[in-house]
């Protein structure tokens, strides 16, 4: 049984109860709409399928394992090279007996943004599959909560910032790693901004409601 | 009168769909525990808010990094850091690293404070410049892992055995919980509290 009937809404920062929206002409769809309470965004009409995601977000999660594990920057210093990724620089924090820090670091940088993309897959794909699977609604429950502590612009602004700092002590050479999580940080912004989850949502089949 | 509370109805936390509440009724869509509003929201808001509070202390005046040279510890503050660069003369990198670490934690917790108080107070402050305040605020937050991030690049970097070595001091421990603490805050907060204030004076007037 799905949802045919249009369903009243509320604004997520107010409460403020919206109407159904149903356009006489199909020229008449708006594509995004803001809360006349408080100018929240209501919502964005999917500009992209379900399998547009999927695929972008396959790319970035192929993107996640070089950004991860290739060095970001090899420094030479007093003679010698050191080459450093994503990974071992957390990993060295964790050797270092800094547990907490280096868990935070490792759940913002790399685990979070890991987990989001791969649940907005496994959820683009049964929202386009199966969506009778009670996974999709857990996934997609998983991709709001993990989007919040994916912070792979604040990374990268923190690269640019200890790269400064660096560039005056030592021989600085960037690598690979760099240019696979630059390319992460991009994919993962656009999945970001065509992403609509009322629009997943609405694919969820409801049983007894009407 | 205009709200879904008002109204007898609840929007889903996390799937967004209004249903008529019941206590302890489940989301028909996705089976989450409805809640007319975050539960305790203010309440857990303020906790987090005074523990950040106390955990700033020691984040901004105990050595976030020490610089290990021959045996020889130099510490370094979250400011005396800020001062090394603009002397060196990255007065850019300067002003980004006060604003990410020193001004966006302080800036967030004394905002949401602020809404918090006038909540409370039922002050008559524009609901609109406050969630405005709010989104602001909640969303200049993640910016506070900087520094966090610049000192894990900077530790793994700088490694050169007796010659040279950085090593993250107290603070950074500090400062990781007020930046982990303001988040949660910002996550607990539920702006809507700010609207009912509004409706229930029309009530009662
Ligand atoms: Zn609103
Ligand atoms: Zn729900």
């Amino acid at each position: 049984m799905t949802m045919t009937k249009p369903q009243l809404s509320a604004c997520s920062h107010c409460d403020l109860l919206i109407a159904p929206y149903q356009p006489q002409r199909p020229q008449d769809i708006k594509h995004s709409a803001k809360c006349p309470r408080c100018g929240s965004h209501l919502y964005h009409k999917a500009q992209c399928q379900p399998s547009t995601i999927l695929a972008l977000s396959i790319t970035a999660l192929l993107l996640l394992i070089p950004a991860n594990t290739y060095p970001l920057l090899a420094m030479t210093m007093i003679g010698t090279t050191e080459k450093v990724s994503l990974i071992q620089a957390t990993v060295k924090l964790y050797q270092e007996g800094n547990f907490f820090i280096a868990l935070l670091i490792f759940i913002c940088s790399t685990l979070a943004p890991a987990m989001m993309l791969l649940s907005l897959a496994c959820a683009s794909y049964l929202s386009i599959f199966h969506t009778q699977s009670p996974r999709l609604k857990l996934f997609l429950k998983w991709v709001d909560h993990l989007s919040h502590w994916s912070m792979l612009e604040v990374y990268l602004v923190s690269f640019l910032v200890a790269l400064i700092k660096l560039v005056d002590i030592a021989d600085i050479e960037l690598g690979v790693g760099l240019i696979c999580f630059s390319l992460l940080m991009v994919t993962n912004s656009l999945i970001l901004t065509l992403f609509d989850p009322s629009d997943y949502w609405d694919r969820v089949t409801v049983n007894g409601i009407s | 009168m205009e709200s879904a509370k008002n109204n007898g109805l609840a929007r889903c936390h996390e799937c967004g769909l209004v249903c008529r509440f019941q206590p302890n009724s489940q989301c028909p869509r996705c089976d989450a525990k409805l809640h007319l509003r975050q539960p305790h929201s203010i309440q857990k808001t303020w906790a987090y808010l005074i523990t950040a509070c106390i955990f700033l202390i020691p984040a901004n005046f105990m050595p976030i990094t020490l610089l290990v040279s021959q045996g020889k510890a130099t510490p370094d503050t979250i400011m005396s850091g800020v001062y090394a660069l603009i002397d060196e003369g990255s007065t850019g990198i300067a002003i980004i690293v006060f604003v990410a670490s020193i001004l966006v934690p302080l800036a967030k917790i004394v905002g949401i404070m602020i809404i918090l108080v006038s909540i409370h107070f039922r002050l008559k402050i524009s609901h609109k410049l406050r969630l405005l305040m709010f989104k602001f605020i909640d969303w200049i937050g993640r910016w506070s892992m900087l520094d966090l991030f610049v000192i894990s690049i900077m530790v793994a970097v700088i490694d050169k055995g007796q010659l040279l070595v950085i090593v993250p001091g107290p603070a950074a421990t500090a400062f990781a919980l007020v930046v982990l603490l303001t988040l949660l805050a910002a996550k607990n907060f539920d702006t809507r509290l700010m609207w009912d204030m509004e409706e229930d004076n029309d009530w009662t007037n």
